[in-house]
């Protein structure tokens, strides 16, 4: 099959798009560039629908296929018309398959398909009849099967990244059985091989004679019945459990990223907060050793000043105070004698020791006047204890003058206020950055993960219990009743039959599929260039496993490829299979190196995309395949380049000639 | 365009060196290659071609049919 022409109208970003995809035999690739957001997708959306046919269940969908700069999108026909050739009884023939879409009076999406083989015209659309409609339509899907079926087409009209992703998944193996038991089709021979085994089951325990026998030939036919029915439950769960993981997984990267920046981010605003908070606490603090120094400036300033001033003076006077004391030692002071004098005279008087009348007052002065009293003059002695007290606390005080410090403070404090709206707009900075986002989603992707995981152990109980359930229905004595029966001898031997089919098809290609996939890897796979001693397949189709072998004798595991060693296997895989396959379909790629490195990128070049099909069409931004170094590589095997030029203003996307 | 589409690809959706070898399977496993290919082979690939996909139940439905045409 050869794709020659593509038409679409009023299609997404494409207002009219008519491209000439034709190749010759030595220049099979056709590379079409386009910037990011420029149509290559839809492009690639354009060739899919026209062959397969676009799903436009209700007028808002319809709407938004619709080209944007289209007037009145409700009366706008979206047309896809694709050109393509493929050899029938060696003869070449010629198909135009067209397919235009509009809304009917009522609104509902209509649709028309026409394809015309070498004039031969099949047309239906949801206005045709039925019966006719039936008709024409299996033609019609007949002639597409034949060329390319849809399940198939995921194979050959691929997006690299998709195929990325896929890989990222672990599942390499499984990829690459679906591959081989689909392109291959084998399928269909393991479907038939268990379709007879299931009749025959049946059928066997209609036959057996003995009562007893057959119902516990058929409660075991029932149980494996059932096991598989729970085999193929738990299967397709699993199936779809990674499907959701491969699905969700960017997405569960993007939120667990997402989750754990809005944790520092929440920290951070905590951080800021209580960077705030501290300011105002010190503030505050601040405020009140201001107010505490206001009240006691004169303990503060004016004590220590005064104490400074008078420091001289005020210590000769405590010291002349202090002579006067020591002077004073061992003498009594006036008012001693006085009081002394009272109780002598007191004492005299009750005794009548005296004759004569004395007063203490009398005494006192002839004590004070014959006795040897301290007559140094204390010149202060006017000054009160605790005036003394306080003159030497005056000058002994340690003063510590708050105000420096204060100063201090305010310079950082003003500092730090002048940065509360900074912080606080850090803060409104910080939490638009929290995103919203529902983070279920997160438990939910991680349950489908161990679920999927569960299912692993259940299938394998399940696949265990089956083998040993058949095993006993394989031994079980079949006495038949009746004469050998034609029919039952042919069923019986269908299973081993196709089974047999399919594993002798599998063996006799695989040699081919081993050789050529080794040469391959061993040109593409740059990171095990030269090195790869075998590609091994193993022979049972249903136990199908794929391996690689260093030439040191070691095995390749799959799983340990980096993204890129996992790509390029999966496309060498894609060639060999597009060769020895059933099939002969172009290649159509879309974001073509993928998650390819930059070594992988100019072998994959040079080695593998002038060889991948008769027809190749490479979808490619300027980053992928650059002019400047790229395009030389694989110049002399492009039969056409074009570049898709987006006209952002206008919503269209034009195609000219040339590669950027 | 190396391949495109045989005689025996048109009608049983199998290349010719494929067919070439369950002609010889049938053979070994003592089954009525005619039957096999026309009854069998030629009727899933008409199912397949025209029909959506076969679950289990139609391809036992295709096989009883073909088994009420054995001798």
């Amino acid at each position: 099959m050869l794709l020659k022409r593509l038409k679409a109208t009023h299609f997404k970003t494409y207002l009219q798009l008519d491209i000439d995809l034709s190749v010759e035999n030595d220049r099979p690739i056709v590379l079409i560039g386009g910037e990011n957001g420029g149509g290559k997708t839809t492009f690639f959306e354009a060739i899919y629908g026209a062959l397969y046919g676009l799903h436009i269940p209700n007028a808002k969908v319809f709407r938004e296929l619709v080209n944007a700069g289209i007037p009145k999108p409700d009366e706008a026909k979206i047309a896809l018309e694709v050109h393509f050739s493929g050899k029938v009884l060696n003869e070449e023939q010629q198909y135009v398959l067209s397919r235009t879409y509009m809304l009917n009076a009522e609104l509902k999406p209509v649709e028309s398909v026409r394809l015309n083989m070498n004039g031969s015209i099949f047309q239906y659309g949801t206005a045709t009849p039925l019966a006719q409609r039936a008709e024409q339509e299996a033609q019609v899907a007949k002639i597409i099967k034949a060329n390319l079926p849809k399940e198939l087409s995921r194979y050959f009209l691929f997006d690299a990244m998709e195929a990325g992703n896929l890989l990222k998944e672990d599942q390499l193996n499984r990829v690459i059985r679906e591959n081989i038991e689909n392109v291959m089709g084998f399928n269909k021979y393991l479907q038939l091989a268990k379709a007879a085994q299931n009749l025959f089951e049946s059928h066997t325990a209609q036959r057996l004679a003995v009562e007893q026998e057959k119902k516990e030939y058929l409660g075991l036919v029932e149980q494996k019945k059932e096991l598989d029915k729970k085999l193929q439950n738990a299967r397709s769960r699993q199936q779809e459990a990674l499907q959701y993981a491969l699905t969700h997984r960017e997405l569960y990267e993007n939120l667990k990223n997402g989750l754990n920046q809005e944790v520092q981010i929440k920290n951070r605003i905590q951080q800021f907060e209580q960077q705030i908070d501290n300011i105002y606490k010190k503030e505050t603090q601040y405020r009140n050793d201001v107010e505490a120094f206001t009240r006691g400036l004169e303990a503060h300033v004016f004590l220590p000043k005064l104490a400074e001033s008078l420091k001289t003076e005020v210590s000769l006077i405590l010291k002349a105070k202090n002579e006067a004391e020591n002077e004073q030692k061992g003498f009594l002071s006036k008012e001693q004698i006085q009081a002394v004098s009272v109780k002598i005279v007191e004492y005299l008087v009750s005794n009548h020791l005296s004759n004569k009348d004395l007063t203490a007052q009398e005494l006192a002065q002839y004590l004070l006047q014959n006795n040897g009293t301290n007559n140094a003059q204390d010149p202060y002695y006017f000054l009160e204890v605790a005036e003394i007290k306080a003159l030497e606390n005056l000058i002994q005080g340690t003063y510590m003058n708050p105000f420096p410090s204060l100063t201090q403070q305010q310079v950082e404090l003003n500092i730090a206020v002048g940065q509360i709206t900074s912080l606080k707009g850090q803060i409104e900075t910080l939490k638009a950055q929290i995103s919203g986002k529902d983070y279920n989603l997160l438990k939910m992707y991680e349950d489908t993960q161990s679920l999927a995981k569960h299912l692993e152990g259940e299938i394998a109980e399940y696949e265990k219990e089956i083998e040993r359930i058949s095993k006993r229905i394989a031994q079980f004595d079949i006495q038949v009743s009746e004469e050998p029966d034609p029919k039952y001898e042919a069923l019986k031997k269908l299973r081993p039959f196709f089974e047999d089919v399919a594993n002798q098809l599998l063996k006799s290609k695989k040699q081919q599929l081993e050789l050529t996939m080794k040469q391959d890897l061993n040109l593409n796979l740059a990171a095990y260039r030269d090195v790869i001693d075998r590609v091994e397949l193993s022979e049972d189709l249903r136990d199908l496993s794929f391996k690689l072998y260093h030439k040191a004798g070691n095995e390749i595991y799959l799983n340990q490829l980096n993204t890129a060693s996992k790509q390029v296997v999966v496309q060498v895989l894609l060639k060999a299979l597009h060769e020895y396959g059933d099939y002969d379909p172009p290649v159509m790629i879309d974001t073509v190196m993928g998650v390819l490195d930059k070594t992988s990128r100019s072998t994959i070049l040079e080695n593998y995309f002038p060889q991948l099909s008769h027809q190749t069409i490479l979808l490619s931004s300027d980053s992928e395949i650059t002019k400047e170094n790229d395009l030389a590589k694989i110049e002399s095997f492009v039969a056409k380049t074009y570049t898709l030029k987006r006209d952002k203003e206008n919503q269209r996307t034009e195609v000219v000639a040339g590669y950027f | 365009m190396k391949k495109g589409l045989d005689i025996s690809f048109v009608h049983y959706g199998i290349r010719r060196d494929d067919l070439d070898l369950i002609e010889t399977l049938c053979t070994t496993h003592g089954l009525d290659a005619d039957w096999v290919l026309e009854d069998l082979l030629k009727n899933l690939h008409e199912k397949r071609v025209s029909d959506a996909d076969l679950d289990g139940k139609g391809i036992e439905k295709l096989i009883e049919k073909a088994l009420s045409k054995v001798r």
